[in-house]
């Protein structure tokens, strides 16, 4: 096989990746290539110690991300498979993939409105203190000592409270953020291949 | 943690604990009546009661008495504009 | 070498080709161990990979008149291989259990 027909052969067998994915690999074989040759290799040996286009193609796709492998590689045996695998099969992905993503969203919220909580807490904790604070006025008014002092203490009391279960919230809601922020790139890691990693499970039902 | 925090952290805790004790200060000098620690508003009767002890003049406590007048709707002088 | 053992020494591996002065594919995969079995197929996606991560800069520059890429490694790439070196005490353990455990049982 010469260059130009392993290197052409590579590039329809990578075809469904971005056109700048694709001229990135071929580059990179080419210029192994071209060193194996200056190492005074002839074109077929240097050909043929990367391999078949074949079994290289297969190694860049298998380090995509689980979905777009699995697409990719279907594509990669006949685009028509894969059209008519996308309609028939689509009451059957559309609805998962809708409950997948319902899933992930309602997790996200989950974890959202535990942050709300504590701060939902804080505010109502302030908002009996400033209470109390202003029954001390009433009292004052009325002139019952004790209940002036008592009022004044509690109110005191209530927002130095909510004063700390805010400084609480506060670090539960950076924590939360760092958790939503993790889930948010698990729940995405079948699709995409971002802080995800090696997506999962569903890498090794594709593989 | 920053000193920023921390100042913060002493301030609230400083709160927290000059509440506890003035609410100890005042529930001892209320001669240790629980009921020192109640408001009471009631806007059916219109009355306050701050503290156990029964608030008579509402006209010292002006917010308090709105609240506790609520209860009472005046219907007396609506008049309807279509009437002749 | 099996291939499970492979994935876990190969990025150590390719790391340390370039762990000295940049490198570029052909050198690392003539650097690399024959009994690693390491090729191009497998070398470019590791080589992303260790990109994505901060491990490996890339950089292209020009030679015979042809561009070629030039990996150097970085410093979170060098703790990487710390890391890698760090298992050896491990390793050896195991081997000497295993070993042990085998040649009694003979």
């Amino acid at each position: 096989m010469t260059r130009d027909e392993f290197l052409g052969r590579l590039g329809e067998l990578l075809a469904c990746l971005p056109a700048e994915q694709v001229e990135e690999t071929k580059a990179f074989y080419a210029e192994a290539i071209a060193d194996r040759m200056e190492d005074g290799m002839s074109e077929e040996e240097a050909v043929a110690a990367m391999g078949t286009p074949g079994e290289v193609a297969e190694a860049t796709l298998d380090d995509l991300p689980a979905v777009p492998r699995a697409i990719a590689k279907t594509r990669r045996r006949s685009t028509a498979l894969l059209w008519v695998l996308t309609i028939v099969g689509s009451p059957v992905w559309v609805p998962l993939l809708l409950a997948f993503a319902a899933v992930a969203v309602t997790v996200y919220v989950c974890i959202w409105v535990l942050a709300l909580c504590v701060w939902v807490i804080a505010a109502t904790l302030g908002a009996v203190g400033a209470a109390s604070l202003a029954l001390v006025a009433a009292g004052v008014a009325v002139g019952h000592v004790p209940y002036v002092i008592v009022m004044l203490g509690c109110g005191l009391a209530f927002i130095g409270v909510a004063l700390l279960v805010g400084a609480g919230a506060w670090e539960a809601s950076k924590r939360i953020a760092r958790l939503s922020a993790l889930w948010a790139g698990k729940a995405a890691s079948p699709f995409w291949k971002g802080k995800g990693e090696k997506g999962g499970a569903a890498a090794h039902l594709a593989a | 943690m920053t000193s920023a925090k921390k100042i913060y952290l002493a301030v609230a805790g400083g709160l927290v604990a000059a509440g506890v004790v003035l609410a100890g200060i005042g529930f001892i000098a209320s001669g240790f009546d629980p009921a020192v620690f109640t408001t009471q508003i009631d806007t059916r009767d219109s009355t306050i009661v701050l503290g156990g002890v029964e608030v008579d003049e509402h006209e010292s406590v002006p917010f308090i008495s709105q609240l506790a007048n609520l209860g009472e709707i005046d219907t007396s002088n609506v008049a309807d504009p279509a009437a002749p | 070498m099996e291939a499970q053992m492979k994935r876990g020494f190969l990025e150590a591996c390719v790391l340390a080709a370039i762990s000295g002065e940049e490198s570029y594919g052909y050198q690392i995969v003539k650097d690399v161990p024959a009994s690693m079995g390491l090729t191009e197929s497998t070398l470019y996606p590791l080589l992303k990979r260790l990109e994505k991560a901060g491990c490996i800069t890339a950089r292209s520059a020009e030679h015979n008149g042809r561009l070629r890429r030039y990996y150097r490694i970085t410093d979170d790439g060098r703790a990487r291989i710390e890391e890698f070196l760090a298992e050896w005490p491990s390793v050896r353990e195991i081997y000497t259990y295993v070993e042990g455990a085998h040649h009694d049982a003979r």
